[in-house]
């Protein structure tokens, strides 16, 4: 009788068993396997990324001449506008970097901008990350900042072999400083809450009482720079409402993120150029 | 060599693999979908005690090494929820697709439901120090875990989406599960059926395997 119990029991000694194993294997076991498994389905969604990229690869080549001709046009304007702001952005630099050695400044950390190509967007209800098609090998470091012509994507929290995942700026759990363009007071940025078919949403807490965004013209929210990830001065997103904190010393509110952000395909590593910083 | 149990963990891992691209194709739309519910059906029902306890404990890992979760903490509620079936599977109906899609949209309840305690366990095990952390058991730091990992998934709950985006990718990702049980239930016996594994003549046998 029993042993009967006890074979019926069965799949509750297992469990048991199972927790308590997970219980005493250590923390760094548990990051292994998990590097191991990441690893094992990492090649099947880089897989399913280039069969996209051949997908719209043929998908073009089903357009007429004519289309790529008026294409082709638009992208000569573009480049001409951006040769023009190339020009201007090395003029302001060489100003910078006079200014800097006049008035003695630490100057601002450089950066090399690597491209890289979206595998996967993950916009689950508890998180909001996507992995990238570069990893260790294209030297893609921890805690690098991700940016794309919007502003900020995220940063790097994991870096695999051939693949790295980034924290988006929507996800709740990535918090940065922010500033509104052109005031220097920061306050806290925190991603989420994110509703429904709806663009991608962020927080602010501590905002200045006298900046309200019914008035001021700037409602342009940027990094400040603090924390040494972000580089100063990349747009975050807009804010969308402030309400005074329950305390009535700050103000809380949303930032609307740019609605791109949800569709990239594309986007920037900044790998910091020079020795790590503490 | 048994096959069962490889050929059940490439299946649960496709279908990791397949919820990754539809929402990747989704994200735009704000929305997300969660299947894992349907990994489990078959091997309750169908797989004998062994097999599925190895099953359940690689696709969990499978899941969790995509998310940023506790890593185990999946493989160790698929197998809960598996001990459980299989414990009252004597008394609960085996066969038909009603089977499948009940049980398998109750066990996407429950797995979608502990999400945020993962989601919130693997915050905290990562603000650890891990020049302290790294060769530590779990078992050491067992109660504040706990306690911790309910604070950040109630901080999570209130601050990461609001009920309305809750209410809608459960209440979505349980109508993908009553559409999509059928069928991947299918697919995981002719995958079987084609390493030589006949699932329907084995619970005709005399003294049901099973």
């Amino acid at each position: 009788m029993f042993l009967l119990r006890l074979i019926q029991s069965r799949p509750f000694h297992v469990l048991a068993l199972a927790v308590g194993v997970w219980l005493i294997v250590p923390v760094v076991g548990q990051r292994l396997a998990r590097a191991s498994f990441f690893e094992f389905g990492a090649p099947a969604d880089i897989a399913a990324s280039y069969a996209r990229d051949l997908q719209k690869y043929w998908g073009l080549r089903t357009r007429t001449k004519d289309e790529l001709l008026k294409a082709a046009q638009e992208l000569a304007d573009l480049n001409a506008k951006f040769e023009s702001s190339v020009q201007e952005t090395e003029s302001l630099r060489a100003d910078v970097e006079r200014l800097e050695e006049i008035l003695r400044l630490p100057s601002y950390p450089e950066y090399r901008m690597e491209a890289a190509r979206v595998v996967r967007r993950d916009f689950a209800t508890w998180w909001q990350r996507i992995t990238i098609r570069k990893g260790r090998n294209y030297g893609i470091p921890l805690h690098a900042p991700v940016i794309f012509g919007g502003g900020v994507v995220g940063r790097v929290i994991e870096v695999h072999a051939t693949t790295a995942v980034v924290d988006l700026v929507s996800s709740p759990t990535l918090r940065i400083t922010a500033e509104v363009e052109g005031d220097d007071r920061p306050f806290s940025y925190q991603g989420g809450p994110n509703p429904p078919f709806a663009a991608p949403h962020g927080s602010v807490e501590f905002v200045p009482t006298n900046i309200d965004p019914k008035t001021s013209a700037a409602t342009r929210i940027v990094t400040t720079g603090l924390g040494g990830i972000f580089p100063p001065g990349l747009t975050i997103g807009h804010i969308e409402k402030l309400e005074n904190s329950t305390d009535g010393l700050f103000q809380n509110g949303t930032v609307l993120l740019d609605t791109r952000l949800s569709s990239l395909v594309e986007v920037a590593v900044l790998v910091p150029i020079g020795p790590p910083q503490p | 060599m048994d096959p069962r149990w490889v050929v059940i963990a490439l299946t649960n891992g496709l279908l990791v693999f397949l919820m990754g691209q539809v929402n990747h194709e989704i994200a735009p739309a704000g929305m997300s979908l969660f299947l894992a519910g349907l990994m489990v059906p078959l091997a309750a029902t169908r797989l004998r005690f062994r097999t599925g306890v190895t099953v359940m404990l690689l696709s969990g890992l499978l899941l969790d090494a995509a998310r940023p979760s506790l890593f185990g903490g999946n493989s160790l509620l698929l197998l809960a929820i598996f001990g459980g079936w299989f414990f009252w599977r004597a008394r609960l109906p085996r066969d038909g697709a009603g089977t499948a899609i009940l049980g398998a949209l109750a066990c996407n309840l429950v797995l979608f439901v502990f999400q945020p305690f993962f989601v919130g366990a693997a915050a905290v095990i990562d603000a650890q120090d891990p020049n302290l952390f790294h060769w530590q058991p779990l078992f050491f730091q067992l109660k504040p875990l706990v306690i911790e990992s309910v604070r950040a998934a109630r901080h999570l709950a209130a601050g990461a989406a609001t009920g309305e985006r809750v209410l809608y990718d459960l209440l979505f990702s349980e109508l993908a599960v009553v559409l999509l049980a059928p069928w991947f239930v299918a697919l995981q016996e002719r995958a079987l059926l084609l390493c030589g594994v006949n699932l329907a003549e084995e619970i005709r046998e005399p003294g049901g395997v099973l």
